[in-house]
């Protein structure tokens, strides 16, 4: 019996074992499909035969940003329709009638993209004709080994497309890969309008340095740590307030002394201390700036009176913060302002390249300059200037609206000074707060002062491509469903919505003219209600539109979601002439990099060699934090990137960025 | 020829007879069976994954054989470092539930053993019981929540421990490495104790109830009843219970360390499943996965095997 059961059992195991493993796709089927790719693409599609359905499958890890309503709340529009959950959001509804295609939604609900590429990858792309997410780099991987359509042979039956595509060579040029295919149709920002920028209390700057009628007495000291960077002035803030601390320790009056002092002498012609700081002709350094933190870090007594009308017992200040801990990267784009130091040279956190003066790919978070700044963080972090929770991942909380939205609320004890984020949002979120400049730092080998933020609008990794194992007939109708979003109306209904949602004779003006559709009121009242005036949010959650799918974003939408002190903060930025990186800059130091870089089969596998991951840049911020566990040093910093790979990691993509440069 | 065909058919009768005679213990067993087939057997295929430059599109068997490459990444190479790190931490984390969480179920079972009113008996064992249903995220979602000390909220344990100065003010409990250790044994415990009683308060029940009447005729005490019958009687079930958490020692569970643990605490807390989901997982590469798992998954049948032997000779009690 023992020798039966042994026997049985070994069956199973070879049983299992041969079942296992394969692949439903052989190399040949591959082939076969390339070809098959490339006998559709001599093709033309101009007036082929169209599917009846597409299947469309969006992943961006998030169950509402799908092109299904999925809101328990169902969504009643003016003219009676009613979106319920399971139902085509509007905008898709509206094109699904519109082409006359059936629109199906085969997305998984909250999966990311990249689970999506991966699972998908193992049947061959086949559950789904059209895929849409952050799915560019791995799009033109496999668009190359031929699972998807090469776009820049269909463009004759995309005429939107191709024109967009003409007028917009940068667009072209980052969705093209190493073989020259097109593979996907790219998201691009409204590119050359300012995104995010330095949103602060102005009305604390005043009450702190223009009149003492509004300090209250503080009981606070700080224990400081940073020595300054820059040497522009006689003298240097930061050292005089370190100077003046008694024993290493700073109070409220000392540090406020010192800084009024110093701004009388070293700016004799400002009106008045806070416009150092403040409106179009602001002019502080990172030292100034740090000078400034230090004050509203001693103040909790003052600033919680100034906001709330009282003196708030145990009110915590933080001078500087993030959005929320998945955005703790913005604080390393504090090194742009010690000396120039890039650190993204696109609108990605993991875009972690620049082009040095040379025009020369550099990964920048172990550049010499960038182990400098990680130790003035770690300085400014222990001096408590920056949120002590910004790189806490375990915790989920919204930081901008702890800080800046609940200023009325009973209790609120936290209260936050200075962010770097999205203008219109930010500034909705609390009437009182308005941009400020950046700090002045110098750029590359100049030694003129400029005002300079690195994050701008730019063409995304975000986008979307047709399956290559879709039959002709359901490959046209996906072609017609990328082309119609590139027309005029596409464009509309992808950026602002159906008509139902719109002013029917009326425009909405932006500041330089142009004519925008404008929101109808129900439209407005819809956003309060059910999403706090969020209107991207509810663009995306409830109406469909603005998805991370192909087509060229309007800035109109955003420019309708402006309101308090957020006309103010653009003009602050535009009359101060801001730079940004840009597409077409000369100095490769301003120039804007690809968004993704197209990597070839071996590209991939020296990449899986190293560990340049999210990982390593948990280490960099238990660096900046000093916890217990941190590296101790720059050099185990270095030391780490080197283990980790770096100098692969960075050939990889040096040589497939040169590549995509020819 | 013939002769031994003929015997070959008889021994299938017989056997066939065998099974016909008790079918229905094999009718039992038989969901067992699919089940390892299933689950245990038919994903043993994907281990060559760990040999391979797996690339979803192409499969397990069409990506590209590299022979030990991954393992050497792993152990040697860019990951070496996270790799050893989490291959300690799982070690310890499970040395630290067998010394710590292994012995507290049994003292548990033996107090149950001592109440003498059935229904409060009863009605402790079912309080005990509750934890083991409540999911990992309702779990650690509480556990976060009292713990949790920020600048403003404070959780109710954070709270209670600076104000009985056993940590200092300001102390982030769950973002220092070396409270990760002591948090998740606890948590542990809370929640398992109960539920894991249950198999030494059946091994207690099944003890004859004569041997305590004797140990008592001759004078014995409660903790002499304890030491002399209660202990002997649990012994088989004790070792077992031990050679299979011998074997699990590199299986610990990761949902709640991925649940509790952050950058700050990979250092204590990182283990191998949570290594091989976010490596694996969370950055696609499964064949770097695959290997770390195989890697675990050898040194557990290793020291399983070697934990039998041992009793074996140790004990005369053992699994096979």
């Amino acid at each position: 019996m023992k020798r039966f059961i042994v026997l049985l059992m070994g069956i199973v195991l070879t049983l299992s074992l041969a079942a296992c493993g394969g692949s439903k796709l052989p190399t040949q089927t591959t082939e076969t499909q390339a070809t098959d790719g490339a006998n559709q693409e001599t093709t033309s599609t101009g007036g082929g035969e169209l599917a009846e359905s597409l299947t469309i499958n969006i992943s961006n890890g998030n169950n509402q940003r799908t092109i299904t309503y999925n809101q328990a709340t169902p969504l009643t529009y003016p003219d009676g329709t009613v979106y319920n959950q399971g139902d085509l959001k509007p905008v898709w509804k509206y094109i699904q009638d519109k082409l006359g295609i059936e629109l199906k939604d085969v997305a998984i609900q909250d999966q990311t993209s990249k689970e999506m590429m991966d699972l998908n990858a193992a049947t061959n792309f086949e559950d789904a004709v059209v895929y849409g997410g952050s799915i560019g780099e791995d799009v033109m991987s496999y668009g190359a080994q031929g699972y998807f359509v090469d776009l820049s042979k269909r463009l004759d039956a995309m005429p939107n497309v191709k024109a967009y595509m003409e007028a917009n060579p940068d667009a072209a040029a980052a969705a093209t890969a190493y073989d020259g295919g097109m593979y996907h149709l790219p998201y691009v920002h409204p590119i050359g309008y300012y995104s995010r920028m330095f949103i602060g209390r102005d009305q604390w700057v005043m009450g702190l340095l223009d009149s003492a009628d509004a300090l209250v007495d503080e009981t606070e000291t700080l224990q400081v740590a940073y020595e300054g960077y820059w040497d522009r002035n006689a003298t240097n803030v930061v050292d005089l307030q370190n100077a003046a601390a008694s024993g290493g320790k700073l109070t409220r009056e000392v540090a406020l002394q010192v800084l009024l002092d110093y701004i009388k002498a070293t700016y004799p012609d400002l009106a008045k201390p806070s416009d150092l700081y403040l409106g179009v002709g602001a002019k502080y350094d990172i030292d100034e700036l740090v000078a400034l933190w230090r004050v509203v870090k001693l103040s909790p007594n003052t600033l919680s009176k100034l906001t709330t009308g009282n003196v708030v017992d145990g009110a915590v200040i933080s001078p500087f913060f993030v959005r929320a801990a998945g955005n703790r990267e913005d604080i390393i784009r504090l090194a742009n302002y010690f000396g120039g130091q890039r650190a993204f040279g696109t609108d990605s956190y993991g875009s972690k390249w620049y082009l040095d003066a040379n025009g020369e790919l550099e990964y920048s978070y172990d550049d010499e300059g960038m182990l400098e700044a990680y130790d003035y963080m770690k300085q400014l972090y222990s001096e408590g200037l920056i949120h002590s929770e910004f790189s806490d991942k375990t915790n989920k909380d919204d930081f901008r609206t702890s800080m800046f939205g609940m200023d009325q609320n009973e209790g609120q004890k936290q209260f936050g000074f200075m962010i770097y984020e999205w203008v219109a949002s930010t500034t909705a979120a609390n009437p009182t707060v308005v941009a400020m400049l950046p700090p002045v730092t110098t750029l590359g080998g100049s030694s003129e002062f400029v005002h300079f933020v690195e994050n701008t609008r730019v063409i995304k990794a975000e986008g979307w491509a047709i399956s290559a194992a879709s039959t002709e007939e359901e490959i046209n109708a996906a072609l017609k469903l990328f082309d119609y979003m590139y027309t005029e109306e596409g464009n509309v209904v992808q950026n602002f919505g159906i008509p139902g949602n719109l002013e029917e004779s009326e425009t909405f003006e932006g500041p330089d003219g142009t004519q925008f559709p404008k929101f109808n009121q129900w439209f407005m009242d819809s956003a309060l209600e059910l999403k706090n005036n969020d209107i991207s949010a509810f663009l995306r959650d409830f109406i469909g539109a603005i998805l991370p799918i192909g087509y060229q974003a309007s800035i109109g939408y955003e420019y309708q979601n402006t309101v308090n002190r957020g006309w103010e903060s653009w003009d602050i930025y535009l009359g101060a002439g801001v730079i940004t990186p840009n597409y077409e800059a000369e100095d490769p130091l301003l120039k804007l990099i690809p968004p993704i870089f197209s990597l070839t089969e071996q590209d991939k596998a020296k990449l899986a060699t190293t560990s340049i991951d999210e990982t390593t840049v948990d280490q960099i911020f238990l660096y900046i934090t000093g916890a217990d566990t941190a590296l101790k040093s720059k050099e185990d910093i270095l030391k780490l990137f080197t283990d980790s790979g770096v100098a692969t990691y960075e050939q990889v993509y040096q040589e497939a960025y040169k590549r995509m440069a020819q | 020829m013939k002769l031994s065909t003929k015997k070959q058919d008889y021994k299938v009768i017989r056997y066939a007879k065998i099974i016909l005679s008790d079918w229905r213990l094999y009718a039992l067993v038989l969901p067992i069976i699919l089940w390892y087939i299933v689950y245990a057997y038919k994903p043993m295929g994907g281990l060559l994954i760990a040999f391979k430059n797996f690339q979803p599109n192409l499969g397990v068997m069409d990506s590209d054989f590299v022979g030990l490459s991954n393992f050497i990444t792993l152990m040697q190479g860019a990951y070496a470092e996270q790799f050893w790190s989490a291959f300690r931490n799982t070690f310890l984390i499970s040395l630290y539930g067998l010394i710590f969480g292994f012995p507290i179920p049994i003292i548990a079972a033996l107090l149950f053993s001592e109440i003498g009113n059935a229904t409060f008996r009863r009605v402790m064992q079912t309080i005990t019981y509750l934890p083991h249903f409540l999911s990992e995220v309702t779990i650690t979602g509480l556990v976060l929540t009292l713990v949790y000390n920020g600048e403003v909220n404070t959780g109710v344990i954070a709270h209670f421990l600076m104000s009985i100065g056993a940590i200092p003010e300001g102390t982030q409990i769950i973002q220092q490495a070396a409270f990760f250790r002591p948090l998740y044994q606890i948590t542990g415990i809370w929640k398992e104790t109960g539920y894991s009683s249950i198999v030494y308060f059946a091994a207690i029940m099944s003890i004859s109830p004569t041997l305590y009447e004797a140990l008592k005729v001759d004078g014995g005490n409660k903790f002499q009843e304890i030491r002399f019958v209660t202990f002997p009687g649990m012994a088989p079930t004790l070792v077992i219970m031990i050679i299979l958490r011998i074997g699990n020692i590199l299986s610990v569970g990761y949902e709640r360390i991925i649940l509790l643990y952050n950058g700050n605490t990979y250092s204590t807390a990182d283990v191998i499943s949570s290594f091989v989901y976010r490596i694996g997982l969370e950055q696609g590469n499964q064949s770097l996965g695959s290997a770390a798992d195989m890697f675990n998954a050898l040194i557990g049948f290793a020291l399983v095997m070697g934990a039998n032997y041992i009793s074996r000779q140790v004990s005369e009690t053992s699994l096979w």
